[in-house]
């Protein structure tokens, strides 16, 4: 198993890496995606198979669509994207940096949590998903309604082509 | 939760107006929708309630919390009609999408859980990254709203790295259960620590208090002004309402780990708000920087964490809306008048041929300020008097000397108004903005001089 | 599945790739490539969420449903921001994060 989990934490690694430094926006959304994949093959061996899914299809079949979507309809896959100065570069690292030490340092401490060796290969499938769903996280469900249909209504609003008009 | 869904289902009705093409009744309907909501929301008062599995948690506090959101928001509707004017395309949708936002302010101020948190302030500010571009064709308000969508991104991210890693120590996101677990356990861990630094630094995103507020001058003048007044009043209010929510619901027993956060906030909001606001030659942007110094204030009533936190916020919220709503109202009239980038020059000789404008724009700057019988003076007294009860008496000093700091940009309005001549003419103003003016400045004075009625409430 | 794999070991892999995620946030120009980047901190919080979920709580499906709603509003923030930033290449002919600096101070 930990073969496993190397070769997935390999490949997602690089991919992301690749995502951040490679100069066109196309390469960068085919790494995201291969990423992605290898984030699903670490929930299935996280035994969440449902959400595995949910991650494919959601994440890879329609956002990272939508952006080579755009991509491809803006015509924004020129290499032209300028570079930003040294002292940018070597902020981000030293700050990024900052943070991953004081991260690593306090997931180190994890090791104090006591560890539940309980284990049912069952608990990720949707039927145990649905219960709960509609139970204990009905209200999260129905407000995400709410700002779905925002999201739908913005997005028309903002896409919309229109004459100009003078308007203040 | 009746209010909850009267908000929205008044958004969603708003949206149905844009078949019969009837632009007068939007305002009528978005008010009572409003209201309604209001009266519903005073039903609730003394009933708490746990719903939804202990997803939603309304008390008094939420209560009150609500209604200072719901005045505020009946106000910028009101404001809305005469500003709209001569907008034909997309307007009810903008109604809409305040309402859906609005839903997930109310959201805010009674979760009881993380997921609701969470669910809480993105409902809040998904539409709001619409509403900053919703002028589509300037330039100034698409670069807001991408700013603005880029750093509130950048904040959920932080956020849920947060809520992770308390979830990694307690297992849970019941606020309650949160709080038992920190209360029962000797060492707060590393990772815990982490996680509340975490949320805490979002929050004040959210809120733009210093050093997270570089992307608030911006945003606040890129969008449109109705926006801006509605992002400087309802979504502060609601974000620093959740915060302190969640700092006494379940982060109480923390206290040590958060207050050197905040006084850090504190500090820097006072430093940047104010030398930001001196330096402005646009009153839109010293508004937004006089924004950022009064979470400062807010925050200092948080960091007190006592009896009189949650009443002292509560009498500061409901000063600072008002004042606000009144200065940014009168501020559109002025720029749509003048048809001028809103400079400081704009405002001279406001006395002379519009009395009432100019009154309402001096009491709110002096409510601002905190000069007597405005309820600003109260509001800063008693969030004083309770960071004092808890030994900080050092941050009051800091906020005495920031609040007399203030008095140069807000005086220099008035100066403007009252001394400096100019040729300018009598401003037109439709009803209900006449209506939204005269609430504004009537509760203003009536708070400051009978403070005890808001006191005293939660 | 996970036998012989310390929880620490995901919770690494999920830290560096919130470091990836903030070093491309921070260094592109590329407004696309940025929500890209807001992506991969996403997902690097997702797979902590899961693996607690997995290792300390797995009698409770908290972790898995937290992950399920930052999926959800994933997507919607995607929307949203895919609309701002056709938006806003119509108007400046170009998504680079410093051509649009219209507002100095």
């Amino acid at each position: 198993m930990i073969f496993l989990f190397y070769l997935l934490s390999g490949v997602a690694l690089l991919s992301a890496l690749m995502v951040v430094f490679s100069r066109s926006p196309i390469n960068s959304v085919i790494h995201l995606i291969i990423c992605f994949l290898a984030i699903a093959g670490h929930y299935i061996l996280l035994n969440a198979q449902f959400l595995a899914v949910v991650h494919i299809i959601v994440y890879t079949g329609a956002i990272m669509v939508l952006f080579l979507f755009v991509i491809m309809l803006l015509n924004l896959n020129k290499e032209n994207e300028p570079h930003k100065k040294l002292y940018t570069k070597l902020a981000a690292i030293i700050s990024g940096g900052m943070l991953l030490l004081v991260l690593t340092g306090a997931v180190k401490s994890v090791a104090l949590i006591p560890f539940n060796e309980k284990f049912d290969s069952q608990i990720g499938l949707v039927g145990n998903f649905g219960k709960i769903l509609f139970n204990e996280f009905m209200l999260p469900f129905e407000a995400s309604s709410v700002l779905f249909l925002s999201a739908i209504i913005g997005a028309m609003i903002l896409g919309k082509k229109e004459k100009i008009t003078n308007n203040e | 939760m009746l209010t909850l869904i009267t908000i929205a289902a008044t958004g969603i009705i708003i949206l149905y107006t844009t078949f019969f093409k009837s632009r007068k009744l939007l305002v009528p309907i978005a008010i009572t929708g409003a209201l309604t909501a209001l009266a519903f929301n005073i039903s609730d008062w003394n009933t708490n309630q746990l719903l939804f599995n202990n997803m939603m948690k309304i008390d008094n506090y939420s209560v009150a919390f609500n209604s200072v959101m719901i005045l505020s928001l009946i106000l910028i509707l009101l404001l809305s009609h005469q500003y709209f004017k001569g907008v034909d395309k997309n307007v009810s949708e903008i109604y809409s999408l305040l309402f859906f936002s609005f839903t997930g302010a109310c959201l805010l101020t009674s979760f009881n859980n993380f997921t609701m948190l969470f669910i809480g302030i993105e409902t809040m500010s998904i539409p709001l990254y619409v509403l900053a571009g919703s002028k589509k064709f300037s330039i100034r308000s698409n670069e807001a709203s991408f700013k603005y969508f880029i750093m509130g991104s950048f904040a959920t991210a932080i956020f849920l790295l947060g809520v992770a890693l308390v979830y990694g120590v307690t297992g849970s996101f019941n606020m309650s259960e949160v709080s038992e677990y920190i209360s029962a356990t000797a060492k707060i861990s590393s990772l815990m620590k982490l996680g509340i630094l975490f949320i805490v630094i979002s929050i004040g995103f959210k809120i733009a208090a210093a050093p997270f507020h570089f992307w608030a001058p911006d945003v606040y003048e890129g969008s449109p002004t109705l926006v801006t007044t509605y992002m400087a009043t309802v979504v502060k209010v609601a974000g620093i309402a959740a915060l302190l929510r969640l700092l006494t619901g379940c982060f109480i027993g923390a206290a040590a780990e958060w207050q050197h956060i905040l006084e850090a906030f504190i500090i820097l909001s006072f430093v940047i708000g104010n030398f930001g606001a001196i330096q402005q030659q646009s009153v839109k942007r010293m508004l937004a920087y006089s924004s950022i110094s009064h979470t400062g204030f807010m925050l200092l009533a948080i960091i007190a964490i006592n009896q009189f936190s949650a009443s002292s916020l509560l009498y500061y919220s409901l000063s600072y809306s008002l004042a606000t709503i009144a200065a940014f109202a009168v501020l559109i009239l002025v720029k749509n008048y003048k048809n001028s980038d809103a400079s400081y020059e704009s405002f001279n000789g406001l006395a002379k041929h519009n009395p009432f404008l100019a009154f309402v724009m001096l009491t709110a700057m002096l409510s601002m300020t905190g000069i007597p019988i405005t309820a600003g003076f109260f509001a800063k007294y008693y969030v004083f008097l309770a960071s004092v009860k808890s030994g900080y008496s050092w941050l009051v000093i800091c906020a005495i000397i920031a609040a007399l700091v203030g008095v140069a940009y807000y005086f220099r309005i008035i100066i403007n108004m009252y001394y400096k001549e100019s040729n300018s003419e009598k401003i037109i103003k439709d009803n209900y903005f006449v209506i939204s003016l005269i609430i504004a400045t009537a509760i203003t004075l009536a708070v400051g001089i009978l403070p005890q009625f808001i006191i005293g409430l939660i | 599945m996970t036998e012989g794999i310390p929880l620490n070991y995901f919770l690494i892999l999920s830290t560096l790739m919130f470091f990836i995620g903030i070093y491309g946030f921070l260094t592109r120009r590329n407004l696309i490539t940025i929500l890209m980047s807001v992506e991969l901190i996403l997902n690097s919080v997702n797979i902590n969420f899961v693996a607690f979920n997995n290792y300390l709580y797995p009698d409770r499906l908290q972790g898995h449903f937290f992950t399920l709603f930052i999926i959800a509003v994933a997507a919607a923030e995607a929307a949203v921001a895919i609309a701002i930033i056709i938006n806003i290449y119509r108007n400046f002919k170009s998504i680079n994060v410093e051509d649009a600096n219209e507002m100095k101070y």
